[in-house]
């Protein structure tokens, strides 16, 4: 037989929380049953029966559900759920063993709620110090929690033999004793219950609570923690995780800076300071291209601002126009003064008339007109295109020449016209019939000119 | 093992008293579910109050004779009322909760 084995084998019933369980079920039960069975056997109608035994046992069947859960995963798995059902139910119980005391006021109403009030504060001290409600209400600092787990065992095993002296002195029927004697039996097992999960949990952790003074608890805690570490051997476990920490320190320290060189190796492997200088520079030079493309479509706007300056250039060719025409009429004049017309219109004065019908003059003059006023025209529209071509001065030159070719064509026809007139004419008549032709002349230069303004217009 | 230890293994820790604090204000609750906590509430103090008025035998000159000696606070009765009590505050409770539900349904219709 090993030594864990011998070491269970050694362990007491009441030591054994499993068998304390156990029989406070089977107590439970036990009441319950006997209780049904006297309350028959003692002639008792339906409803007091009722009445008596759900007033009596229904403690006892609540707290039986409890330790009948305990036995399931479930009941395992919330254990502090189903300790806090406990914890309410024995506050229900004290307060009505509060009532009692109110109601029939005596020895055994007291002891019963004496003993119901320290079971609640022996569970919240006990059952809520692994939770986390012993933090949050900070039970730690109660009054109650001086008391130790003895202390609470033993004061009330006290009080439970106490209650059942005094109902065993007041009972007086066999069935009394007996339940009295079951219900002592069922109090005292389940303090020892309490009592058990205490020790455990003590067991658990290291006790500094309700063992004497400040001094003596700490030299305890003292105890219990150099022993601790000589039992563990902490103090080598401590040298040798923290030898182990500062290798593996170095070890990181080494390989970050190993890192470090790596990635300093890299970057002048990649010749990124050149790379980047080389970038700067293509930038750069992108951006003064830009910026020459930017100034070079600047002038080219402004260029085509100024070339959009149309009404200047029509102002221009208008006054070139103007220029032109005078210039024709002063070519006319002095084409007259040079052939001397002026002293062979008196010989050709009576012939004018003549010669006027037979050239037919006026006609002529008239067609001379309209062709002047359909050039007129042409060069209205050639200024237009000017405007919309932008070439205003080549047509305007081709105009030019149009013109001086016109004005070449009459000088011709009127040269041409001129000699006839005088052989055939005598000099007076011809100079008062050229007066009239002059002034017609004129009228027709003066209408030319309004035609082409009109249509520089 | 001890069956302390196996239950030490398994067992959930309780919630933390913020949390639940922290979801009991998060809950808004309707008139119907205020009026079967405040009626919950009065059936506590009824049932306490019935318990004292109506009280059982505690000890009879014999056991569960008709001759009470003593009398005990009427236990069973108080949890009796409390039980009835909840099951009606519960009914109320649902039916606030049905409301709350069909309120939410139709605030999600309305958009």
């Amino acid at each position: 037989m090993s030594s864990v084995e011998k070491k269970k084998n050694e362990i007491e019933w009441y030591d054994n929380p499993n068998v304390i369980t156990n029989l406070l079920i089977l107590m439970i039960a036990l009441i319950v049953i006997l209780s049904q069975s006297f309350a028959v056997n003692n002639g008792l109608s339906v409803l007091d029966i009722l009445s008596s035994i759900l007033n009596h046992n229904i403690g006892y069947l609540l707290v039986c559900i409890y330790f009948v859960a305990l036995k399931t995963k479930v009941g395992k798995q919330y254990f502090d759920f189903f300790n806090i059902f406990l914890i309410v139910l024995y506050a229900l119980t004290s307060i009505t063993s509060l009532l009692t005391v109110l109601q029939s006021f005596g020895l055994g109403s007291l002891l019963g709620f004496s003993i119901d009030l320290m079971i609640l504060i022996y569970m919240i001290h006990t059952f809520l110090r692994s939770t986390r409600i012993w933090k949050s209400m900070s039970l730690n600092k109660s009054p109650f929690n001086e008391i130790t787990n003895g202390g609470y065992f033993y004061s009330i095993l006290v009080l439970s033999i106490t209650l059942l002296a005094v109902n065993l002195i007041s009972t007086t029927s066999f069935d009394g004793t007996i339940l009295t004697l079951m219900d002592a039996g069922y109090s005292i097992l389940f303090i020892r219950y309490i009592y058990l999960y205490g020790e455990f949990l003590n067991s658990k952790k290291i006790s500094i609570n309700n063992e004497g003074n400040f001094d003596q608890i700490t030299e305890k805690v003292k105890d219990e923690v150099t022993g601790f570490i000589e039992d563990n051997k902490l103090d080598e476990k401590y040298e040798t995780v923290k030898e182990k920490v500062n290798d593996f320190v170095e070890d990181i320290e080494e390989k970050v800076v190993d890192i470090k060189e790596e990635v300093q190796e890299k970057i002048e492997e990649a010749k990124l300071d050149e790379k980047f200088e080389a970038a700067k520079k293509k930038t750069i030079e992108v951006a003064n291209d830009i910026k020459e493309r930017a100034i070079d479509i600047k002038e080219e706007v402004q260029e085509k601002i100024e070339e959009a300056k149309i009404e200047e250039k029509l102002e221009k060719t208008k006054g070139q126009v103007s220029n032109f025409i005078n210039d024709v009429s002063e070519d006319v004049k002095s084409f007259v003064n040079d052939a001397k017309i002026e002293e062979k219109i008196d010989n050709a004065k009576k012939k004018v008339n003549d010669f006027v019908d037979e050239a037919k003059l006026d006609e002529k003059f008239e067609k001379a007109k309209i062709a002047v006023n359909e050039f007129a025209k042409e060069a209205g529209n050639d200024v237009k295109k000017f405007v919309k071509e932008a070439k205003v001065e080549e047509k305007f030159d081709k105009a030019k020449v149009e013109v001086s070719k016109f004005v070449d064509e009459v000088k011709e026809d009127v040269k041409s016209l001129a000699p006839e007139k005088k052989k055939k004419e005598p000099v007076k008549t011809e100079v008062k019939d050229k007066k009239k032709y002059f002034s017609r002349k004129k009228k027709s230069s003066k209408d030319t000119k309004t035609d082409n303004k009109k249509v520089n217009k | 093992m001890n069956m302390f230890e196996e239950i030490e293994k398994v067992k959930e820790e309780l919630p933390k008293a913020k949390t639940i604090s922290k979801e009991i204000r998060g809950i808004k609750l309707n008139f119907y579910q205020i009026f079967a906590l405040l009626t919950y509430f009065i059936v506590i103090c009824l049932g306490i109050i019935f318990g004292n008025l109506f009280p059982t035998c505690g000890t009879s000159s014999a056991l569960y004779s008709g001759v009470c000696v003593t009398t005990e606070f009427n236990f069973s009765l108080m949890l009796c009322i409390w039980f009835v009590g909840l099951i009606v505050c519960m009914f109320i409770f649902a039916i606030g909760h049905i409301i709350n539900l069909l309120e939410a349904i139709n605030r999600k219709l309305k958009k």
